[in-house]
């Protein structure tokens, strides 16, 4: 009756245990001796010294083409971006998914032009946090955010802005109506900065966009957006409003 | 069907509960801390989140076990004459389950993403005000949440001894093992680093076949358990050493001629028949018995319920070590 039915369980390999531990802890050391992070496809090595392929969409006033090479606060954050690594940057223009799809294959290194942090192709593009927060408002008459919109008269200048007055209960008129209540503004702040007091019809979260994986490119670009590049644009913002 | 009496503690072993108790409680806090911390740090990397998973399933031991040492000790009652000690045996089936489930969605996740949408992007994060690389907190905070578990698991294994705990013993196992995640998702996480995107995915795979492994273990034994095997020590390798001794015990007795020995784990207690064919011309009493019963009771606190029948021809030993699982 009292047979012992039980199998050997697995055997311990304490040595091979050890040395894994050992091999994965020091992992870390041995890295920090290299540079780190690296990409995988080398792009900020690639661009040091070399060229930037940038894509840019349009979306004045952050990104606009008005002639053979586009303008804005964005081209311009990127031309700046470039020439900290000795580089040139060379601008392409497309049709937007074309663009993406070019960033998302490896064709371009950098993709501007009014990217928001949740857009629908996060999964397959390497966003950067949010640089800069955009809040659309209705500046009244006298020069300051309304409260409300409701039953107001607002001037809008497209189909998209007309949308947003009507969700909020305004009544979208064009630009050239001269008794309008108020006309759609953008209010700028760096991310963390308080949102503007007022009724805010839309938070836009800028970002720019990288290939998936390349880390070190990817946190070369954070880390200028986050420093001094940030308040400059606002800054730049606060202008092209006046 | 007569009530059984309620399993007893004896005062040493409830004090090692108590101390169990206590234990995993700790447990509680500390990976719920580890947990909460790693979250902040996950970003997209599918190591980091396979081995956030693992540690909020490494909450499931600890919670079943706080569960089923309270609904263990409730008494017998007409609608449970037997008690309740096999919840134990339930418990440890559900929270198998539960990780041989997870581990299998786990491995299913890292191995489903094409390579060409896999590439791992781990990003900046604002430290003290300064941009820093997210994978180095990740690391930072990979090896600080390894720490505690293998320290705690080696504090639960003497503890699950004492108390013939199975579902303690196997949640000290894997919290001692917990240095296997780490250390795979170290690799996973600094292979990023240096730029092979696909140290994310195969360190994210090895996590979760770990947790796979656990699982089946876990359930294999656990399902033995409710079958009623042959009882084990709880570390599994040895049969129990209390059948030999109940034996010694039982063919020492000066009245009894030949005995089989039918013992069965229900939970943390060691229960079932003593048959026992009398020595000749001996005529056995309501006095024998009983004083056979309580003599056998009182080799170890986990007998229990031991049930002492004289017959003529107790039954053949049944043979073979057939094992199927």
């Amino acid at each position: 009756m009292c047979v012992n039915m039980q199998r050997s369980e697995r055997p311990h390999t304490g040595f091979e245990r050890r040395r894994l531990l050992a091999l994965g802890m020091a992992m870390p050391l041995v890295l920090a001796a290299c540079r780190f992070p690296r990409d995988p496809s080398d792009t900020l090595e690639r661009v040091s010294g070399g060229t930037v392929e940038v894509g840019v969409l349009e979306s004045a006033p952050l990104a606009a083409w008005n002639g053979p090479d586009p303008e804005g606060v964005e081209v311009d954050l990127t031309a700046d971006l470039a020439q900290t690594l000795s580089a040139r940057p060379n601008w392409h223009a497309r049709r937007d998914m074309a663009l993406h799809e070019a960033l998302e294959r490896g064709d371009i290194d950098l993709l501007i032009g009014g990217l928001v942090a949740d857009d629908p192709w996060s999964g397959r593009l390497a966003f950067t946090r949010p640089y800069l927060v955009e809040s659309l408002m209705v500046e009244g008459r006298s020069g300051r955010p309304l409260d409300s919109i409701d039953g107001l008269e607002i001037a809008v200048g497209n189909t998209y802005l007309a949308g947003l007055v009507a969700d909020a209960g305004g009544l979208p008129v064009s630009v050239q109506e001269p008794a309008a209540a108020g006309k759609a503004i953008s209010i700028w702040r760096l991310p963390g900065e308080e949102a503007p007091e007022g009724e805010i019809l839309l938070t836009r979260r800028h970002v720019m966009a990288v290939r998936l994986g390349e880390n070190a490119w990817l946190l070369h670009l954070e880390q200028y957006l986050r420093g001094q590049a940030g308040r400059r644009a606002r800054a730049a913002l606060a202008m092209v409003q006046a | 069907m007569s009530m059984r009496q309620g399993f007893r503690w004896p005062a040493d072993k409830e004090a090692v509960l108590h101390k169990a108790i206590r234990l995993q409680w700790i447990t509680l806090v500390v990976f719920s801390a580890i947990v909460v911390v790693m979250y902040f740090v996950l970003g997209s990397s599918q190591t980091m989140k396979t081995a956030w998973i693992e540690d909020i399933l490494a909450l499931i031991p600890p919670i079943a076990f706080l569960i089923v040492t309270r609904v263990e000790r409730l008494r017998p009652n007409r609608t449970f004459p037997w008690g309740f000690l096999r919840a134990i045996s339930i418990a440890y089936v559900v929270a198998s389950t539960t990780l041989l489930c997870m581990g299998l969605y786990l491995a299913r996740d890292a191995v489903s993403t094409p390579p060409t949408e896999s590439r791992p992007t781990i990003g900046a994060m604002t430290l003290f005000g300064r941009e820093v690389w997210l994978g180095w907190p990740m690391l930072v905070v990979l090896v600080a949440s390894a720490i505690p578990p293998m320290i705690i698991g080696r504090m639960k294994l003497p503890l699950a001894r004492a108390i013939h705990d199975k579902v303690l013993y196997a949640d000290a196992e894997m919290c001692r093992a917990e240095w296997l995640t780490g250390a795979a998702a170290l690799f996973g996480v600094a292979g990023v680093g240096v730029g092979l995107w696909w140290a994310d995915a195969a360190a994210a795979l090895i996590i979760s076949v770990d947790i796979v492994r656990d699982g089946t273990v876990n359930l294999s034994r656990a399902v033995r358990d409710l079958l009623d095997r042959h009882p084990t020590t709880v570390e599994r390798d040895r049969p129990d050493p209390l059948i030999d001794r109940v034996k010694e015990l039982v063919v020492a007795t000066p009245w009894v001629h030949d005995c089989t020995v039918n013992l069965r784990n229900e939970g943390r207690a060691l229960t079932g028949d003593i048959v026992v064919a009398p020595a000749d011309g001996h005529t056995v009493s309501a006095h024998d018995v009983d004083g056979l019963r309580d003599a056998i009771e009182a080799i170890n606190w986990r007998l229990y319920d031991i049930a002492v029948m004289p017959s003529f021809s107790p039954p053949q030993a049944v043979s073979g070590a057939h094992d199927p699982f």
